[in-house]
């Protein structure tokens, strides 16, 4: 009776009482020493060995640092010709390989783990973020002569194949369709997505959630498989008044919770984290704010977990128990390794 | 001499606004929108900033593309 009881107390612990361990802190790169200067860390990813690739945007470069944080490599510099990068680099993927999404040159360029670059794929259009599988480039961008958001599958050489996903919130519909409206739409029908590294399944979700966190998962073909819901940490709707269609209705948001995914993560074929921000506002001034990383389960959607990410922290990458996080604030900008434990 | 050498420190000083406050890397209004939102905000990490700069771009929108 009493194994029973003790049972069904932990399992109430878990699954309705997530818990609050800490996150550890393995390794921080960062300092003002020339080979651990950051400018603007754009992305951020971990291998198998626990090496860390780092792009700054500002800087224009690539580096490397072994899993103690040593310096072993950089590469790049400003422009658009060979080894260079421009200073608008929104993202950074390691699969088969390291890809740089480089916005500001239009093009992806992709690299060995030894930093060596093997080619350039000129881009079509504006892709906003990139991820691999095996032999597909999946990227997120606008879909055409819509405003919301798709990911597209490309081959190896940026060859387009096809594209999926083509869903928007439930509140968008209560958009009003006047032409800020659309632009208002477009941004809260925004997508963050992650690929399983073992299966090759992408997990989209939105950006900007309504009632509950709804996760879309597909196939590696882009074939849906199914929905997976979560509750939000707090009571939340999405507050009206940002839909009325004006900007500075935006701009001071009352009484009102302001709840974003910033990033999803494929932490293993059980797991997803998501990266999830809740700010409080009491007319135009924040009075509570926090940031916390959300473990759910890939087939209940049922959280499983959470804590506390240090505020002003970005998650740039996160592999089984490794999280890769970004800070740019303050006067060294840094990449902070973490271990989770829970 | 000195003529010279202020007129190339002119050039120079030009050539340096121009390079770093082009308008090239900013994209044409078909564009701007999702340019400003998902690469140009996504240096914010603290929320409260991240609103802030897409309600800005969402106001650049709706003052020189619409």
């Amino acid at each position: 009776m009493i194994k029973k009881l003790l049972c069904l107390i932990t399992i109430l612990a878990i699954f309705h009482f997530p818990s609050y361990a800490d996150l550890k802190k393995v390794v921080s790169i960062g300092s003002d020493d020339i080979n651990y200067r950051f400018f603007g860390v754009a992305g951020a990813v971990l291998d198998d060995q626990g090496n860390v690739y780092i792009c700054d945007s500002k800087g224009s470069f690539l580096r490397k640092y072994d899993s103690d944080g040593k310096f072993i490599k950089e590469i790049g510099r400003y422009g658009q010709g060979p080894g260079e990068f421009s200073n608008t680099i929104s993202g950074l993927y390691l699969c088969d390989g390291l890809f740089v999404l480089d916005t500001g040159n239009n093009r992806i360029v992709e690299l060995d783990q030894e930093l060596n670059i093997r080619r350039y794929i000129k881009l079509s259009k504006l892709a906003l973020s990139i991820m691999g599988f095996s032999d597909n480039l999946y990227m997120i961008s606008r879909t055409p002569g819509r405003f919301s958001f798709e990911v597209g599958v490309y081959d190896r050489n940026g060859n387009y194949i096809k594209s999926f996903f083509d869903r928007r919130p439930v509140f968008i519909e209560r958009i009003e369709q006047s032409k800020i409206g659309q632009a208002l739409s477009l941004i809260y029908s925004s997508i963050a997505a992650t690929v399983e590294r073992e299966t090759g399944e992408v997990a989209i979700t939105f950006q900007w959630p309504g009632e509950n966190i709804e996760i879309f998962r597909f196939s590696k073909d882009g074939e849906f498989i199914k929905k997976i819901v979560s509750d939000h940490i707090i009571k939340y709707d999405f507050p009206e008044f940002r839909l009325k269609g004006l900007p500075t209705n935006l701009r001071f948001p009352d009484q009102s919770n302001l709840i974003m995914i910033r990033s999803i993560h494929s932490l293993d074929e059980k797991r997803l984290l998501l990266e999830y921000w809740v700010n409080e506002y009491n007319l135009d001034k924040v009075v509570k704010e926090n940031e916390y990383i959300l473990i759910v389960d890939r087939n209940s959607g049922q959280l499983v977990h959470r804590e506390l990410l240090p505020l002003k922290s970005g998650i740039a990458d996160a592999r089984k128990s490794y999280i890769c996080a970004i800070s740019n604030e303050g006067d060294v900008p840094e990449v902070v390794i973490y271990r989770l434990d829970y | 001499m000195k003529k010279v050498l202020l007129a190339l420190f002119l050039v120079l000083v030009l050539l340096a606004a121009i390079v770093d406050f082009s308008p090239a890397s900013i994209p044409p209004c078909d564009q701007y929108l999702e340019w400003c939102v998902f690469t140009y905000c996504r240096q914010y990490y603290n929320p409260d900033q991240y609103l802030q700069c897409v309600n800005k771009c969402a106001e650049n929108y709706a003052l020189n593309c619409l």
